[in-house]
C-alpha cells in the first residue's frame, strides 16, 4: 500500500485520495506485536508509543495515532486498571464545591511535547501524527463525577457543573494547543463518547453550552496551524450532527454502529459535508468470517470510490477482534487500490 | 382530579418536593393510595419513558424524575402497605458476567418501577450460578440481563444456559439488551424479548406480565 498522509488529507477535504486509504483510531497491543514481532518494545510508554507508530507504518496508514503522557485527569478506582470493562458511575470524586477544589486537577505543563519528535522518527516521510487525548471533556467529567451524579448535578448544582466542564475544557484546550505547535502533527483527534444506542449522554442543549464551545476553538485552532480535526465519538448523535458539521466544523467524523447507523447509509446521507472514517462494526469484525469481512470492506470502498471516506472499524481493533479478520478487511484496500479508476 | 395531574407533572418535571406535598394533600383528601400510585406517579413516569423512547427528554430528566418518584414512594408506601396494595409483578434485574456498565441496568430499573413492577437488583458483573440462585428464591415474573461489550455478551448467552441446566428457564420471561445486542441476538440465545431502550423494555415487561396473569400462566 502507497498510502500517504496528503492522501488523508485529499480525505478530510472530501475529496478523492490518489489510492483507497485506511483509518484507525486504536490497535489492540496484540495486533501491535503481531506487526512488528520482534521490534515491539514497551519497556517505557514512550517505547510503546512508537511501536504504535511503528505498526501504523507498516500497516500502510499515513499517519500514526499519538498519545501523550502527563495530563491525565485523575480517577480513584484500581478496578478501572484490571478490568476490561468499567462502570461510568462509580467514580465520584467531585461530589461538591470541596470536593472540586481538594480535587488533584492535572496540568497541560506536565506533559512530555518531545513525544512527538521521538514519535515522528517512526514514520515515514511524509507522514505525520495524529495526537489524541486520554478521554474527552464529556468523557473525562463523567469520568471524575459518575455519570448518574453528574446527571442529578445539572439540577442541584449547575454552577458547579460549569466550573467542572470549564476546568476539563480549559485543560483539554491547553493540550491541543501545545500539541498543534509542533509541525510533526497533522491532525488532531478530539474522542469524546457522546452518545449511547438512542440519543446522546446529556441533553443537546447542555451538550452545546458545557461541552460544544471548547470543540470549536479547539477545531479552529487545528484550521489555525493549518492541521485537520478529526470527531471520534461514538453513540447516537443524529440530534447534534449539525452541530458537528456546521458550528464545530470537524473534518471527518470516526466511531460508527450498525445498531445505530450502517456506515453504507452514514456515508449516502453526509458525503462531502463531512469525511467518514472507517465504519465497519467491531461486532461485525468479531462475528462475521474473513470473507464476510471482505466483502463488506470491499464493498464500501468501491461504492465510496474513496471520496471522503477511509476504510476502518468502526471504533478500533482491540485483542478480542481476530488478527486474520482485521487482516481480510485491510487486505480489501490492497485489492481495489489498483482497481479504482 | 387536578391534584392528580399536578403529581403527574411533578413526576414529570423531576420535581421530588412538589411530588412529596401533592403525594400529602391527595392522602390528607383521603384518596385511596392504589390510585394515587397508579394515577399519579405510574402515568407521571410512564410519560417520561415514552418521551424518553421518543428522545424528547433525555436521561437526566429520567433520574430527576425517577428520584421524585421514589421521594414521593417513601411517603405513600406504609399506606400501600397498609391498603395491600401489591405490585403487578417482579423483576430481577443485572449486569451479566464480566462487564460492569449499569447505567442501562439502572435505566430499566427505573423504568419497570415506573410501571409498578417490584425490581430486584442483582448489580453488575454476575455470574450464572447467582442468577439461578435469584430466580430460584425470588421467583420473578421477568428477568432482564444487560450487557455493553460484544466480549460480554455472551454472558447473556451463558446465564440461560445456566437457567436451562437448573431446569428453571421456563419460569421466568427474560429480557435481554444492551448496546451490541439484537433482536436477532435475542432469538439466537433463546431469549424471550429485546428492545432497544429502557422504556420499551419496561413496556414490554409490563404487557407480558399482563397477559401471563390473564392466561394463568408462570
Amino acid at each position: 500500500m502507497k498510502s500517504s498522509f496528503s492522501d488523508l488529507a485529499l480525505v478530510l477535504e472530501k475529496k478523492k485520495p490518489t489510492t483507497p486509504i485506511l483509518f484507525e483510531f486504536i490497535l489492540g497491543k496484540e495486533v501491535i506485536k503481531s506487526v512488528l514481532k520482534e521490534e515491539y518494545k514497551e519497556e517505557t510508554p514512550l517505547a510503546y508509543a512508537i511501536s504504535v507508530v511503528k505498526a501504523f507504518q507498516q500497516l500502510g496508514y499515513g499517519y500514526a495515532p499519538i498519545l501523550l503522557h502527563g495530563a491525565e485527569f485523575p480517577r480513584t478506582l484500581e478496578q478501572e486498571k484490571t478490568l476490561l470493562t468499567k462502570s461510568m458511575n462509580t467514580t465520584g470524586l467531585i461530589t461538591n464545591w470541596d470536593s472540586f477544589h481538594a480535587y488533584p486537577w492535572p496540568s497541560a505543563s506536565n506533559v512530555d511535547y518531545s513525544w512527538l519528535l521521538e514519535g515522528a522518527k517512526a514514520l515515514h516521510p511524509g507522514n505525520k501524527l495524529m495526537v489524541y487525548s486520554y478521554d474527552g471533556i464529556l468523557e473525562n467529567a463523567i469520568g471524575i463525577v459518575g455519570y448518574e451524579t453528574l446527571c442529578l448535578m445539572l439540577y442541584d448544582d449547575y454552577p458547579l457543573v460549569e466550573a467542572i466542564f470549564q476546568k476539563i475544557g480549559s485543560i483539554l484546550y491547553e493540550y491541543y494547543e501545545k500539541c498543534l505547535e509542533y509541525d510533526t502533527v497533522g491532525l488532531i483527534m478530539c474522542n469524546d463518547d457522546w452518545g449511547f444506542n438512542t440519543q446522546t449522554m446529556l441533553p443537546p442543549s447542555h451538550l452545546r453550552t458545557l461541552v460544544f464551545p471548547w470543540y470549536q476553538k479547539i477545531v479552529a485552532l487545528a484550521h489555525k496551524k493549518g492541521c485537520y480535526a478529526i470527531l471520534h465519538s461514538c453513540g447516537a448523535l443524529h440530534q447534534v450532527e449539525e452541530d458537528i458539521l456546521s458550528i464545530m466544523q470537524f473534518d471527518g467524523k470516526h466511531s460508527f454502529e450498525d445498531n445505530i447507523e450502517p456506515i453504507e447509509e452514514a456515508y449516502k446521507r453526509l458525503q462531502g459535508r463531512i469525511a467518514l472514517l472507517g465504519g465497519i462494526d467491531v461486532d461485525f469484525m468479531v462475528q462475521k468470517t474473513e470473507e464476510e469481512i471482505y466483502e463488506r470492506a470491499k464493498n464500501l470502498v468501491h461504492f465510496t470510490q474513496g471520496v471522503g471516506y477511509a476504510l476502518g472499524t468502526g471504533n478500533s481493533v482491540p485483542d478480542y477482534v481476530p488478527f486474520a479478520h482485521y487482516l481480510a478487511m485491510i487486505h480489501a484496500i490492497k485489492q481495489e487500490e489498483t482497481c479504482i479508476p | 382530579m387536578k391534584q392528580l395531574q399536578e403529581l403527574q407533572h411533578a413526576i414529570e418535571h423531576g420535581k421530588a418536593l412538589l411530588a412529596v406535598e401533592t403525594v400529602e394533600t391527595l392522602l390528607a383528601l383521603d384518596i385511596r393510595p392504589k390510585e394515587i400510585l397508579e394515577k399519579g406517579l405510574m402515568v407521571g413516569m410512564s410519560n417520561i419513558g415514552i418521551l424518553f423512547k421518543n428522545n424528547e427528554v433525555y436521561v437526566p430528566e429520567v433520574l430527576i424524575a425517577a428520584r421524585a418518584m421514589n421521594k414521593a414512594l417513601e411517603v405513600l408506601k406504609p399506606y400501600l402497605m397498609k391498603e395491600g396494595v401489591e405490585p403487578i409483578g417482579k423483576a430481577i434485574v443485572c449486569t451479566v458476567s464480566g462487564d460492569l456498565h449499569d447505567i442501562g441496568k439502572n435505566l430499566v430499573k427505573m423504568m419497570l418501577e415506573g410501571q409498578g413492577i417490584a425490581c430486584i437488583d442483582l448489580g453488575v458483573d454476575v455470574a450464572p450460578n447467582v442468577v439461578v440462585d435469584a430466580v430460584l428464591l425470588y421467583k420473578p415474573d421477568i428477568l432482564c440481563l444487560s450487557a455493553l461489550l460484544t466480549t460480554t455478551m455472551v454472558g447473556q448467552q451463558k446465564t440461560i444456559q445456566a437457567l436451562k441446566d437448573a431446569g428453571i428457564r421456563d419460569t421466568v420471561c427474560i429480557l435481554v439488551g444492551g448496546a451490541p445486542v439484537t433482536k436477532e441476538y435475542a432469538v439466537l440465545i433463546g431469549a424471550d424479548g429485546y428492545e432497544v431502550d429502557a422504556a420499551s423494555a419496561a413496556i414490554l415487561a409490563t404487557e407480558i406480565i399482563l397477559k401471563n396473569k390473564h392466561n394463568g400462566e408462570r
